[in-house]
């Protein structure tokens, strides 16, 4: 008998759940994207052995060279669409993983959208922060992204980089203004760390702004802008807090060239990152991005990628940025050349040889490697390069 | 044996006319009948089509609705080759990323003519394609054609 209600349950839900979708136009996609890398790590540097400094010893010499490879799941992506009304559409992006042998979820984004006009909607919600191009464009669903992992600069800062990916909050935005088919979005949400009314103290949001064009088909030139403003103890999404109040303001510039009716294609972004704490004084971050792909056929198309990152300056380092502890500079020199294969447009397969080279520079007074009243000191910063390469390949697919 | 050679041969032509009467068979671009759009040239056809300008129908004020086939068929490739000026892969690649960005919806994807010229009659929004040469004298009176690309 309950076996008998069960199914009857079930069935009534399906159906139910059957009906809805229908009648709101409900769409349901997943993406897929496994991959298989290979990497071989190399590190090196120019310190000189101070013991007993609780750091590994080196100088000028290599003092670690392995290799490793895997093959990894990647997010399994579950993303729904919904059209409500003629004017009012509903999405929700989320994901699973594997981390450290446990499931991972994520809500990535949950946002409702109202139309108005061409020229002004509203989003309310989790949504990608507006923030340069490619981070706007390609996440989740890779089966989108020319390449298989997102350049060093526009990092999510749970991944070490600087960037914000989500926010949640409200935004106004409008596209095809005039004839240069201006485009602006304006977002006002919570900001870094920020998304409780427990770590949100004082009140205090971050505003995010971006205008742009496309005067040309495909030729986009954007600017956009973050200002955050930190609460005391208020930690950003790496877990950094500050005692004291501090803002953040990021900002980038991208032209972009991506027309599928042209066989070239490039994408190149700039970011800069200044942010002021009380106790620490101002501290910046810089970097630039740029992709550039041709199409051979409509389905094979061979790819470079560069990307740049530099946090903190040669005077001060950047306690915001995520990947930096304070005292390090961080010099990130990241290569990628690759091919793409289109079997159809919802399986891809991406095969990449990557090099990315990371200076980190500590301070000749930082203390951290070398005491300079033990015996053996040498003066200058110290330099620690870790060289990462190696091949991976990805399929990625939408279903 | 010379007359199956001829036969082979008078077969072999038939086909070939007859294929190439089939995919080569104008386009007729319609839309539904309370749409107020008269007329549209290719290129205001794929900015429509694709939402690329305009989301709505100007005077009607209607979601742009585009209707596209479920699998390849004659007037699609078409469709994608002459007017969109794209590929099939680009197409969905459009669609998708429009849908990911924005939640957009994508286009409607219709199993046969019938079902196309359904579509457009109920829906005030839509925009759809049909090979003309399908297009009856029933199904005529049902929906308004605004534009026919020659092949």
């Amino acid at each position: 008998m309950k076996k008998i209600k069960t199914i009857a349950l079930a069935a009534f839900l399906l159906l139910t759940g059957a009906t809805l979708m229908k009648a709101q136009e409900t769409q349901v996609k997943f993406f897929g994207q496994p991959e298989f890398q290979s990497q071989r790590i190399t590190k090196s540097g120019n310190y000189f052995p101070n013991p007993p400094s609780p750091y590994p010893a080196w100088k000028d010499s290599t003092f670690s060279d392995s290799t490793k490879s895997a093959f990894a799941p990647g997010n399994f992506v579950l993303f729904i669409t919904s059209q409500l009304t003629d004017r009012i559409s509903v999405l929700s992006e989320n994901t699973a993983n594997i981390n450290g042998g446990k499931p991972v979820f994520a809500i990535q984004r949950l946002m409702a959208r109202y139309y108005i006009k061409d020229y002004f909607s509203v989003r309310v919600g989790k949504m990608y922060n507006p923030i340069g191009y490619w981070s706007n464009q390609y996440n989740m669903g890779l089966v989108l992204q020319p390449t298989i992992q997102r350049p060093s600069i526009i990092r999510s800062e749970s991944e070490g980089g600087v960037l914000q990916v989500t926010n949640t909050g409200a935004q106004i935005e409008g596209d095809n203004i005039s004839k240069a088919r201006v485009f602006y979005r304006v977002m006002v949400g919570n900001g870094n760390g920020s998304n409780s009314l427990e770590s949100n103290l004082k009140n205090q949001y971050a505003v995010t702004a971006a205008l742009g064009m496309e005067p040309v088909e495909g030729l986009k030139i954007l600017a956009s802008a973050q200002y955050d403003n930190f609460s005391a103890k208020r930690p950003n999404s790496a877990g950094i807090t500050n005692r004291k109040g501090g803002t953040a303001l990021l900002s980038n510039a991208s032209i972009v060239y991506m027309n599928p009716e042209k066989k070239l294609e490039f994408i190149g972004e700039y970011y800069y990152q200044s942010s002021r704490f009380d106790s620490i004084g101002e501290k910046s971050s810089q970097g630039l991005l740029t992709y550039a792909g041709y199409k051979v056929t409509n389905k094979f198309i061979p790819y470079v990628q560069y990307a740049y990152l530099q946090a903190g300056t040669a005077h001060s380092t950047d306690f915001y940025y995520a990947g930096a502890t304070n005292g390090v500079q961080l010099k990130i020199n990241d290569i990628t050349i690759g091919v793409r294969y289109k079997f159809t447009s919802n399986f891809i397969v991406k095969l990449e040889y990557n090099f990315r080279q990371q200076h980190q520079i500590f301070k000749d007074n930082s203390f951290q490697l070398q005491n300079p009243l033990l015996p053996g000191y040498i003066a200058g910063d110290k330099i620690q390069t870790t060289t990462t390469q190696g091949p991976r390949i990805q399929f990625a697919f939408a279903f | 044996m010379k007359k199956i050679i001829l036969l082979v041969i008078t077969t072999l032509i038939l086909c070939s006319f007859t294929k190439y009467m089939g995919g080569g068979s104008d386009l007729a671009i319609i839309v539904n009948k309370e749409n107020t759009v008269t007329t549209l040239t290719e290129s205001e056809v794929k900015l429509y089509w694709m939402r690329k300008i305009k989301k709505r129908w100007p005077d009607i004020n209607k979601n742009i609705r585009p209707a596209d086939y479920k699998s390849k068929n004659a007037a699609q490739t078409t469709f994608y080759a002459k007017v969109l000026g794209l590929t099939a892969v680009d197409v969905e690649t459009y669609f998708t990323q429009k849908q990911y960005d924005s939640a957009e919806k994508p286009q409607d994807k219709l199993a046969s003519d019938d079902e196309m010229v359904n579509f457009v009659a109920n829906e005030v929004g839509a925009i759809g394609f049909i090979n003309v040469a399908s297009l009856s004298e029933a199904n005529k009176a049902r929906v308004k054609v605004v534009c026919v690309v020659s092949n």
